[in-house]
């Protein structure tokens, strides 16, 4: 009993050192300049991978758990817009305009459309999927699937 | 002396009342003084109330004044706050238009597109021979050549519903050699001379100048209707296709346009049509994404399959399948690609009839034969060629950072059931059942000049190709050794160059020819 009661003890202890240890561990914080994907509210679904984004705005996927996206870009030559197709497409603006020229040589397929203000192009549109800086973001107008 | 003494007393006490009434006199003097005075005060305290009551109302007023002005700056103050609240109304409603302006724009510009491409191409040659056989088949003379302009139109009608037109506009048919002349000789005799295709033609060129109707003329081109089709796509893994449609085989033939390919020539297994570049009819298709990693395609056509008029018309009932399938597995910086295509149709050749039955009746006239025949005029086909296809490729891509290794292979069983003749010096012969192979693969490195040069990259390549046009004849065997550069100064033009050495690797035809071709070409 005195061994199960020490024992107790000393798992409780450690139970807390591996609490306390991992509330130290650092965590990412939220800043107003993360690059946050976000949806209309009527989307389907409540997240996507990296790979689903990239493939969404490479025209790959056009269709999601049954309904039709529609991917919107920021306007070109914006630092949103290179920031984005870095992160999420992992290749410079170049490569993407080069990318969207051999896929109209290749299928006739043309890049999604561009509105400079992505946030109220997704609430606007049904399937609308966009990117915008957390501290443009506001709930009532959409959801985010993915950060970066 | 009492006397006196009331006297004194007397006048005593009338000083006594007198001074008292002068007292009092003068109390009482004093006293309407004092009540002059009070009443003063009074007065005076009345008007010093009324002053008072005076400056308390002056200062009510003021406070007034004060709140009211107060209350005035504050109106003023929320004015000019609803004026500016009004003014960014105003900008925000007129930013909304634009942005729905911009929207509509923006879905204009995806809904309808017109893009396209074109190229100059230059060739020059290196043979051992001047006469070598791989001219036969290969441009001799050192020139420059364009092959024609492709227009896209494309529309998406619907979020499901789409239409692409490539069209092909070339300087074609004008120059084309219809029929080539094929001379054999035995120990320098000439025994038989033939035409390729048609035996009993000799060298046919078409020229199609169209003179004006006064003076001069012009040399007429032609348009070729890559593609014409229409997609109704519900979802990524199901969509359907109808019209004239790329034949979903190997990597060149899809993407086939000169901004995109690596090379300037062609691989065999496209210029020499191993497969069907092109069917007419329609075609099932869709991808799913099993995981992040993984993608499957698949694709089933049902077409006219080949023939003389296969683009717009079938010449027999039977439709030629195929399947396509493809998986792709791809991760951040590299992919694994690996397809096939499966082919069956039959290629007919027709020659359609009129006939005519008559008999001669009864008084001697000609006349329509009803009697012997239900159709005493009826149509009639000449099969004049009828062979089937089996037809399969299998193409492989890797990629990882910027090297790629790609290829493919393909090869094509012709089977005859109606063999077409052809006569030569009075011999018959006909076509034998043949197969033809083809293959090709190729290395490139596209190198890292990201981090130096925005738009430019630059990709080095090698590669080799080989062609076995017929089994039935050992003459027809080629392969070719290629080297080169594809330089992208920016997304819409492409420069090439690269040299080739063909090698003829038929019995007694051993030549090896190199050719040396550059290119620009410009995507819009």
């Amino acid at each position: 009993m005195k061994l199960f009661k020490s024992k107790f003890i000393s798992g409780i202890y450690w139970l807390m050192c591996s609490f306390s240890f991992s509330s130290a561990m650092p965590v990412q914080a939220e800043s107003p300049d993360d690059l946050v994907v976000i949806v209309n509210h009527k989307f389907a679904g409540t997240e996507l991978s990296a790979t689903e984004v990239r493939r969404i705005f490479k025209k790959e996927m056009t269709t999601f758990m049954g309904n039709r996206v529609k991917p919107i870009h920021a306007k070109t030559g914006t630092s949103l817009r290179q920031e984005f197709i870095s992160k999420a497409l992992g290749i410079n603006l170049a490569a993407e305009q080069k990318y969207w020229q051999d896929m109209a040589v290749k299928k006739g397929m043309s890049p999604p459309i561009e509105l400079s203000n992505t946030v109220r192009g997704v609430f606007s549109a049904p399937g609308a999927i966009s990117y915008c800086y957390r501290k443009d973001f506001n709930p009532a107008t959409a959801r985010i699937v993915l950060e970066f | 002396m009492k006397t006196i003494e009331l006297k004194t007393i007397l006048f005593s006490m009338l000083t006594i009342v007198f001074f008292a009434v002068n007292a009092v006199a003068q109390e009482a003097e004093k006293t309407n003084v004092t009540d002059s005075n009070a009443k003063g005060n009074n007065t005076a305290m009345s008007a010093k109330t009324d002053a008072g009551t005076a400056t308390a109302a002056n200062a009510t007023v003021a406070e007034r004044l004060e709140a009211l002005q107060a209350k005035v700056e504050a109106q003023e103050e929320q004015i000019k706050t609803l004026s500016q609240q009004q003014q960014m109304a105003k900008e925000d409603r007129d930013d909304l238009s634009m942005q729905v302006m911009e929207a509509n724009a923006a879905a204009a510009d995806e809904k309808f597109t017109i893009s396209g491409f074109l190229d100059l191409s230059h060739t020059a040659s290196f043979a051992k021979y001047d006469d070598a056989i791989t001219y036969y088949y290969q441009p001799k003379y050192n020139s420059f050549y364009q092959t024609g302009v492709n227009l896209y139109l494309k529309s998406q009608m619907t979020e499901t519903l789409s239409a692409l037109v490539e069209t092909r506009f070339s300087y074609s048919p004008n120059g084309n050699i219809t029929n080539k002349s094929q001379v054999t000789r035995v120990d320098g005799v000439e025994t038989a001379r033939t035409g390729d295709p048609d035996p009993n033609k000799g060298f046919e060129r078409t020229d199609t100048y169209a003179k004006y109707q006064f003076e001069g003329g012009t040399r007429l081109g032609g348009v070729n209707i890559e593609r014409a089709h229409l997609d109704w796509k519900p979802r990524d893994w199901f969509g359907i296709r109808a019209g004239r449609y790329l034949t979903p085989f190997g990597i060149w033939n899809e993407d086939h346009g000169s901004p995109v390919v690596l090379t300037v020539a062609l691989p065999f297994l496209i210029s020499w049509d191993v497969v069907p570049t092109a069917q007419t009819g329609l075609m099932v298709f869709g991808s799913i994404f099993p995981t992040d990693l993984l993608k499957l395609e698949y694709a089933v056509t049902l077409s006219n399959g080949r023939g003389p008029t296969e683009n717009f018309f079938d010449t027999d009932h039977n439709k030629a399948i195929g399947l396509r399938t493809k998986i792709q597995v791809a991760g951040e910086d590299w992919l694994i690609s690996l397809g096939g295509y499966g082919y069956y149709g039959k290629y007919t050749d027709i020659e359609t009839e009129m006939i005519t039955e008559y008999r001669i009746d009864e008084t001697g006239t000609q006349v329509l034969d009803d009697v012997n025949y239900d159709l005493a005029q009826r149509s009639n086909d000449v099969i004049t060629d009828k062979h089937k296809e089996y037809i399969g490729t299998v193409d492989l891509k890797l990629n990882w950072k910027g090297l790629t290794l790609f290829g493919e292979a393909g090869a094509r069983k012709s089977e005859y059931l109606v063999r077409p003749e052809t006569v030569s010096y009075g011999t018959t012969i006909w076509a034998a059942d043949f197969i033809t192979n083809s293959a090709y693969g190729m290395l490139a490195y596209q190198l890292p000049l990201e981090k130096v040069f925005d738009t430019l990259t630059i990709t080095p390549f090698v590669g080799v190709d080989y062609l076995d046009l017929s089994d039935a004849n050992d003459t027809s065997k080629f392969g070719i050794y290629r080297f080169g550069i594809n330089i992208k100064p920016s997304p819409y033009v492409t420069l090439k160059a690269n040299a080739y050495r063909v090698d003829s690797l038929g019995e007694g035809v051993d030549e090896k020819t190199w050719f040396v071709k550059s290119q620009v070409a410009v995507s819009f």
